[in-house]
This record gives C-alpha cells, sequence and structure tokens, in this order.
C-alpha cells in the first residue's frame, strides 16, 4: 500500500481551501429583497429631530420605543410605570399587542403601520413610527424595536432611535429585510383628536375602538369627531361617537350622533336601535318606538337584540 | 389550542365578560365594536373565550391576573382574535427563535456534505 506522501499535504490544503470557497461563494450573496413603489411627493430629507431620546436597557426596547413615541405625542411618561404595561418577564421582551394595550391605557390612539411608503408618509407627516424589526446576529437573531424618526430619499436612509443610539442611518434594503419578519408591524401613537397622515377610514375607526374600550370616553369622542371632519359620512364613527358620548352622560349629543348615522345609513340596525335607546331613556317614548320599529326592519346579525329593544320601549 | 378546559378558565370568562362589556342601564344598546364587526353572539362568546386563554398565557408569563387583564380588556375583538392566533408562534422563544434554530441546523448539514464533496473531489485530483 503506497503512503500519501506528506509533502503534498499543503498543496491539498490550498486546494480544499480553493474548492470550499467557490462552493460557499454563491451562499454569501443573498438577493436585496424589491422595495415597493414609494409615493413621489414626499419631501426628499426628513428628521425628527424633536423626538425624546431613551436609551434602552437591558431587553427594554419595547418600553424604551414605546415611551419615546409617547413623550413626542404629549404623555408624561414614568418609564417604569411604562415597562410594567407593556413588559413580559417570562418572555424577556415586549409583545407586540401590548405596545397597542399600552398606547391606549396612556390615552393615545394606536394606529398600525404595515408598508414602506405609509411608513415614509406618517414619519414625513411629522409622526414618529415605532417598528419590530428581526435583526441578524451570528448564530441567532433578536427582536428589536426601534423609533423611525426620519429618511433620505436620495441616499435610500432611514433614520431610528435604536438601542443605545440616538441615530442610526439603515438603508431601504437592509430596512425592509429586517422589517418584514413580523407582517411588517409598525405603530403610530396619536394624541386623541389627532389624525394620522394615511387616509385609511376603517383602520383608524378601529384604532378610536380601541381607545373607547380602554373607556378612555373622552379622548374616543374627540378623535371620532376628527375622522369625521375628514370622513363625514361614515358610519361607524357617527355610532362610536354616539356611544361615547352616552357613556359620558350626554344624551342629547349622542342622540344627534345616531340620527347623522341613520342619515347616512338608513340600513344600519344599530344605529336606530341604539337611536331608540337614548330617547326613550330621555323619555321621548314616540320618537324611540320609531326608531325600533326601524331597526326590527332592518334587521340583519343583531335582529334579535333589536325585536328585545322595540318589545322593552313597548312595554312587553 | 384547547377550547374547553379548566374551571377556572370558564370562571374568568364570566368574570371578562363582566369587566370588558360593562352593562349599560339598557342592556340592549350595542356597543360600537359590535357595530363594527358585524359579528353574531357566537363569534362574541369566541372571543371571550380567547380572552380568557390570552389572559391566562399572560399570567402564566410573570404578570399578575390583574395586570394580563388591564393589558387584554384593551384590545379590540379582531386584536384578540389575531394575537390567539400568534400566541402559538410566541410560544417558542422570544417570539419564536426555532426557525432560526432549525435554519442553523441546515447550515451545518449544508456544511458538512459540502466538505465531504470537497473531500471526495480533492482525493480525485
Amino acid at each position: 500500500m503506497k503512503l500519501f506522501p506528506l509533502y503534498k499535504v499543503p498543496i491539498r490544503i490550498f486546494q480544499l481551501g480553493v474548492v470550499l470557497l467557490t462552493l460557499f461563494a454563491g451562499c454569501a450573496t443573498a438577493p436585496r429583497p424589491a422595495l415597493p413603489a414609494l409615493p413621489t411627493d414626499l419631501p426628499s430629507r426628513v428628521e425628527l429631530g424633536e423626538v425624546p431620546f431613551y436609551p434602552q436597557q437591558e431587553r427594554q426596547c419595547g418600553p424604551a420605543s414605546l415611551a419615546m413615541v409617547l413623550e413626542w405625542s404629549g404623555v408624561a411618561v414614568d418609564f417604569k410605570t411604562l415597562s410594567g404595561q407593556v413588559f413580559t418577564p417570562g418572555r424577556a421582551g415586549t409583545l407586540p399587542p401590548d405596545m397597542i394595550s399600552g398606547a391606549r391605557r396612556n390615552d393615545r390612539v394606536a394606529y398600525p403601520i404595515n408598508s414602506l411608503p405609509v411608513l415614509l408618509r406618517e414619519v414625513s407627516a411629522g409622526h414618529p413610527v415605532i417598528v419590530l424589526q428581526k435583526l441578524p446576529r451570528l448564530w441567532s437573531s433578536d427582536w428589536h424595536y426601534a423609533v423611525v424618526i426620519g429618511y433620505d430619499l436620495e441616499s435610500e436612509e432611514i433614520f431610528l432611535r435604536s438601542g443605545d443610539r440616538s441615530h442610526l442611518a439603515m438603508d431601504f434594503y437592509d430596512f425592509e429585510s429586517t422589517w418584514q419578519a413580523w407582517h411588517r408591524w409598525g405603530l403610530v401613537t396619536l394624541a386623541p383628536g389627532t389624525l394620522p397622515a394615511d387616509s385609511q377610514e376603517s383602520v383608524y375607526v378601529k384604532a378610536v375602538l380601541g381607545l373607547e374600550q380602554t373607556r378612555h370616553w373622552a379622548s374616543a369622542e374627540l378623535s371620532y369627531e376628527a375622522a369625521l371632519t375628514r370622513w363625514p359620512e361614515s358610519r361607524s364613527a357617527w355610532i362610536g361617537l354616539g356611544n361615547s358620548r352616552y357613556r359620558q352622560g350626554n344624551l342629547a349629543g349622542a342622540v344627534t350622533a345616531f340620527q347623522s348615522a341613520t342619515e347616512f345609513s338608513p340600513q344600519s340596525g344599530v344605529a336606530h336601535n341604539n337611536l331608540a335607546h337614548v330617547l326613550a331613556e330621555m323619555g321621548r317614548r314616540g320618537e324611540a318606538l320609531t326608531a325600533a320599529r326601524q331597526a326590527v326592519d332592518a334587521g340583519g346579525p343583531h335582529a334579535a337584540t333589536f325585536r328585545i329593544t322595540l318589545n322593552e320601549i313597548l312595554g312587553h | 389550542m384547547q377550547l374547553f378546559r379548566t374551571v377556572p378558565l370558564l370562571v374568568a370568562i364570566i368574570f371578562l365578560s363582566a369587566t370588558t362589556f360593562p352593562s349599560l342601564s339598557w342592556s340592549e344598546m350595542l356597543d360600537t365594536g359590535t357595530a363594527l364587526a358585524t359579528q353574531d353572539a357566537r363569534a362574541k362568546v369566541l372571543a371571550q373565550m380567547e380572552r380568557a386563554e390570552v389572559v391566562e398565557y399572560l399570567a402564566g408569563q410573570g404578570l399578575s391576573q390583574a395586570e394580563a387583564e388591564s393589558r387584554i380588556n384593551s384590545l379590540t375583538d379582531e386584536e384578540i382574535n389575531s394575537l390567539a392566533h400568534d400566541i402559538d408562534q410566541y410560544a417558542g422563544g422570544h417570539f419564536d427563535d426555532s426557525d432560526d434554530a432549525k435554519a442553523m441546523i441546515g447550515v451545518l448539514i449544508g456544511a458538512a456534505i459540502l466538505v465531504c464533496l470537497a473531500l471526495c473531489l480533492i482525493l480525485l485530483i
């Protein structure tokens, strides 16, 4: 048996290196994600320097990011309290829904952002946006919240307050690839009565509904009113406005709102039903009966409830 | 997720029904969430059960029952629905890093195969 000659070892190692490099070269260049078409009417460079900066402590990127945008929107933030509202010890982190409920518990409308064009539009309108990124590490990856405070269309960069950096520039492609990991989760926190730059009626009304459900009736009322300045015929906003006013004991205001809802959506059984209730409570029995009958006529998934309302007013 | 689990779960559902949708002086006035969702009563009950499950999950993650409820009560039925769906994914790690682990194993196996191939090639040279 002929032995492998020792002098050939360095040559073999060199050959092995060449072969491995050739094989791995294909893995090294990942394709860049395609960017969506960006709006053409945006200012070319924006940086919201007025957004406060909270350097992140250990695993506290969620509370720190939320603190920055809440303080920007006018909330006096107590970091420890806020952390208790959103941080989950068992997960050593913050779950996205807790960022939403955390914003609402601090009396802010939590408006979701899910695409780069909408994100840039909000930032250009002066609204910082919290984003959830999946940052690559050597052996794994980390979920990380940061706040987008600006962008530059020419250099294709996003500016963030991230971790312990008050200004981190990240190119559009890297940003997109880290942001898309969790459905491009983004969040704007708006003071009650202010609107996002993005114009989606149902998304905004649902965001206000979350505030209403958190029992911030007065703030919900203000925000529904704001929604109606942009979408004057929104049935949902009129009904939400009526309910928020009713919760604050403003019966006359509730009647006005429900009446508007029935004017713009005569087929809405809920609007007629709630109108009937408030009218009956005010002792306007005749009008209440008319509204209750209209609700029953409208029918729909809540028809059973409408009949109960009618019977109650009839005194059955 | 199992829907019917334990007695405490049912108690939690009843409790949440009372806290999340406080009764109005007129019990048949419909809240805005109901108006928006056009959902029937069954979907509403399902959302209540999901709320109870999510509260149970959070309470198992180092939060007090009251804090877990405060968080969940600030979410709409639609958000609860997607959260209940996502919890299975959260369960793995800080969210779920198991995908990374799988990818890492894939990379290691791939690298091992490549090394073997390279060695075979060299021995053939």
